[in-house]
């Protein structure tokens, strides 16, 4: 399958007027996105990854560089009105603060917000409105006021306002990070649900590395550039390039590493619970060691 | 807490006057205040006071909450009472009090009587009508709509809409925010609620700055989310909520276009009773 | 010795109004001096009210609030004097800054108090100090800073009172894993070095075993547990029919444990495992 997004040395400068010196955001960052995956970008605060997300929803253009969404290249020209217009009805965002993206003061107004931009008839409306709310589970709630609401279900509605616009993809800019565990479950619960049964692509932000072991793909962004892109498995046996940029791995993962820092033979790229006790079991039973 | 301050008051319901087109009802509102400040005679007015009594009976709103609601006016009614009395010109009636430059006369309590009247039934009935049995974004659709024709003539109907319902969202927000900030700062040792007004206005500028600011950032982001979901203005937008007149709203604006008529007729044929105004 | 105590504690907001919703309920509750005790429970629990009870921003509607043993509601009109003395760091505390710079912001809390401009800069660089923050920043508006360093000046701005009692409402949320460490490192510091009492609200287990002493476990308004970090965590069952999550690593240790290989120490955390294993495989505890 070709590439949904496929970025060609992204680079971004911060700043730069009044002749200081501008700060690089991002640096050559070129990558692939396939339709239908599921990818969590992670990164220490400051290190690149909402400016990631910035662009592939043309909040921002880039100072270099290339983006190809879905057969349309942005290039640090930028697009007309019109092009935008097409490329965000394909991609939709979640943000970080869930009070600070509702915009009506009733749950399915606020849905109905996208639908009404796309200028879709009434009907069409009501149709996404209810199935949307029934796919993140709020539908009970489609005539209460958003701000009564817990963060959990108002990041909850404000992706329903997202899918009621049906984009390709998805992007969650830390929506979860303002969020108790309870409303954290709840949003990569609903995440999960929507790339798995509805096929959608979904890009989460994070850093929780609970949360990015649910991807199929996990990208790490330290200071601008990529420093690792593979399956959670690999990408969380590496403990040491992790924690030198901030970051952190699974407990389980971290456990078995101390291990073998203290001189037991133990493989690498074990993350679940499950597989951390087989292969503790191994070891404890005499099997390795 | 202070988020549960409901704003504008509206209390759920299905009353007659609770499934009123909101568009219906801005334009009663408007009929029965042009009633209001047309009555010239005392007899007019009670009728006009019995019509607001029907009006509350209708909304199966409890008289007890609508009283409540003129409390905060106490002070500004018997500021009015007084005013008339004692600042009134006319020098009809019997004379009561001869001092100075003061004279009172006794029609001049009539007047003032009629004043705080007119004031009471303009808030209870635009309440019954609006705000209590109205909710603040079926208010701001139906503006929108009678508004609509203005749009032909370039005025931003749909952008002060618009801005009217992200007002009504936010101030829930704003508020908690507010004591949020405040309690924040009472645990850094700051004293909000002693000293003169000055001192007291000066002790909230901790309070005030962070508020502007987080207003500020919250604009910033709802603004880019709006895009995001392909805001672009009224230029191509649907609308999901379409308001729906039904014959009781006819109904209702033929009652009260009978009682701004009898306003008139009562002016002109009720010869007894005491002319005010 | 029991430094701040709640005894007998209901609170109900919005009595006799459709609001009305009880917050806390019959609460007892002591806070040990000197350690730092760990108060976690979910969204709704009552432990934001409690919080806000401990430095008399509220004032429970039954019970009392003994600091050294003393009533702090004794006279009303004095409970500021009892905000100095237990500070409370709010969540998401970034937002409250409002001074021009960094400096001035820190050393609101000491204005208040009316000490000297003397006292106010050299107390104001001890407690950037203790938060990390470079001199350099003092002189900066507050927001020029980043997120994480505006989080910092925050909670400065409480640790400059000196406060006998620290109470913080999720004072890591949000941050990345090595600031999340760095924050509640600097506040075990703070505690240690001034014989402070630590009051730390938080969300993750991993944080309650790692940086806590004691834990109490709040559920529906009422303590639901309290006890020794090890005393809490011992009982893993109790802690999960609560609702609440234990450690990741804990329910590794937990699983091996079931498998039949005897585990004993501090399962709660990877260090404590770690030795456990290293233990049972008779290499001793340590590297």
């Amino acid at each position: 399958m070709s590439s949904f997004i496929e970025t060609r040395h992204l680079t971004l400068d911060y700043g730069g007027e009044n002749g200081e010196r501008p700060i690089r955001a991002l640096s050559d960052v070129s990558l692939s996105i396939k339709e239908g995956e599921y990818i969590a970008i992670l990164g220490h605060n400051g290190s690149g990854k909402s400016t990631l997300a910035k662009l592939l929803d043309l909040i921002l253009f880039p100072t270099a560089g290339e983006i190809e969404i879905d057969g349309k290249v942005v290039t640090p020209e930028g697009l007309s009105d019109d092009e935008i217009f097409e490329i965000r009805r394909k991609i939709g965002m979640v943000f970080q603060n869930p009070d600070n993206q509702l915009v009506a003061t009733v749950v399915e107004e606020d849905v109905a917000f996208g639908p009404e931009n796309l200028g879709l008839p009434r009907e069409e409306i009501r149709a996404r409105i209810d199935a949307a709310l029934d796919t993140v589970g709020m539908r009970e709630y489609a005539r209460h006021a958003p701000h009564k609401l817990s963060g959990g279900q108002k990041q909850r509605v404000a992706i329903a306002g997202v899918i009621a616009m049906m984009p390709k993809c998805i992007i969650f800019d830390e929506s979860t990070a303002m969020l108790d565990p309870r409303g954290r479950r709840e949003v990569t619960d609903t995440m999960e649900k929507l790339n798995r049964e509805n096929g959608m692509t979904i890009l989460h932000i994070t850093h929780y590395m609970e949360e990015a072991a649910r991807a199929d793909r996990v990208i790490v962004i330290s200071d601008g550039k990529i420093l690792m892109d593979g399956a959670p498995r690999e990408v969380f046996s590496r403990v040491e390039p992790l924690v030198a940029c901030g970051l952190e791995a699974p407990q389980g993962t971290e456990l078995l590493y101390e291990l073998s820092l203290c001189g037991c033979s133990l493989p690498s790229g074990r993350i679940t619970v499950s597989e951390c006790a087989d292969t503790l079991e191994e070891l404890l039973s005499g099997k390795r060691g | 807490m202070i988020s549960d301050i409901t704003l504008g008051q509206y209390f759920p319901g299905t009353s007659p006057i609770h499934r009123l087109d909101p568009r219906f009802k801005i334009i009663l509102t408007i009929l029965f205040m042009v009633a209001l400040f047309s009555a010239r005679n005392i007899f007019v007015y009670a009728a006009l006071a019995l019509f607001t009594v029907l009006l509350v009976l209708a909304s199966r709103i409890s008289l007890r909450v609508v009283l409540r609601g003129i409390r905060p006016l106490l002070f500004i009614l018997i500021f009015t009472l007084i005013l008339h009395v004692l600042m009134s010109t006319r020098t009809d009636g019997r004379l009561l009090l001869d001092w100075k430059w003061l004279t009172v006369y006794d029609m001049d309590f009539y007047r003032a009587g009629v004043m705080v009247l007119r004031i009471v039934l303009l808030v209870v009935g635009t309440s019954v009508l609006l705000s209590y049995t109205t909710t603040p974004i079926s208010l701001t659709d139906a503006i929108e709509s009678l508004l609509k024709p203005l749009a032909a003539i370039r005025v931003p109907v749909h952008e002060f809409a618009m801005m009217m319902t992200i007002a009504l969202r936010f101030i829930p927000t704003m508020l908690e925010e507010t004591e949020k900030i405040m309690n924040a700062q009472k645990a850094r040792g700051a004293d909000l609620s002693s000293g003169n007004p000055f001192k007291r206005i000066k002790a909230l500028i901790p309070v005030l700055i962070p508020l502007i600011v987080s207003a500020f950032q919250r604009a910033l982001d709802l603004a880019t989310a709006m895009e995001c979901r392909c805001y672009r203005g009224s230029k191509g937008r649907t609308k999901l909520v379409k308001l729906k007149s039904t014959p009781a709203d006819a109904v209702a604006l033929l009652l009260f276009a009978a009682v701004l008529a009898g306003v008139y007729l009562g002016n002109a044929y009720i010869p007894i009773g005491i002319r005010v105004g | 010795m029991i430094k701040l105590e709640l005894k007998d504690v209901t609170h109900v907001y919005g009595a006799r109004t459709p609001f009305e919703k009880t917050a806390l309920r019959s609460v007892n509750i002591g806070f040990e001096s000197g350690l730092v005790t760990g108060l976690i429970g979910h969204t709704g629990s009552g432990k934001s009210t409690l919080v806000q009870m401990l430095n008399g921003l509220i004032r429970p509607t039954k019970g009392t609030v003994l600091l050294d043993g003393k009533d702090i509601w004794e006279k009303p009109k004095e409970i500021r004097s009892v905000r100095f003395r237990v500070g409370l760091v709010m969540q998401y505390p970034e937002y409250q800054l409002f001074d021009e710079t960094v400096g001035k912001d820190i050393g609101f809390a000491l204005r208040n108090k009316g000490c000297d401009p003397e006292t106010v800069k050299e107390k104001v660089s001890r407690a950037a100090e203790c938060v990390g923050l470079s001199p350099a920043l003092l002189s900066k508006s507050p927001f020029d800073l980043s997120g994480g360093q505006r989080r910092r000046v925050a909670i400065a701005g409480v640790l400059v009172m000196e406060p006998e009692v620290l109470v913080l409402d999720e004072p890591a949320a949000g941050l990345d894993p090595r600031g999340r460490a760095e924050i509640l490192g600097y506040l075990r510091r703070y505690g240690e070095s001034n014989g402070a009492t630590v009051i730390l609200v938080s969300h993750s287990m991993e944080d309650m075993a790692q940086y806590c002493d004691r834990v109490v476990v709040m559920r529906d308004g009422e303590i639901y547990a309290s006890g020794t970090t090890e005393e809490i965590f011992s009982d893993s069952d109790r802690l999960i029919r609560a609702g609440m999550d234990v450690p990741e690593v804990m329910k590794i240790a937990l699983e091996l444990k079931q498998r039949g290989y005897p585990l004993d120490g501090k399962l709660y955390t990877v260090e404590g495992v770690r030795d456990a294993i290293l233990r049972a495989l008779g290499k001793g505890g340590n590297r």
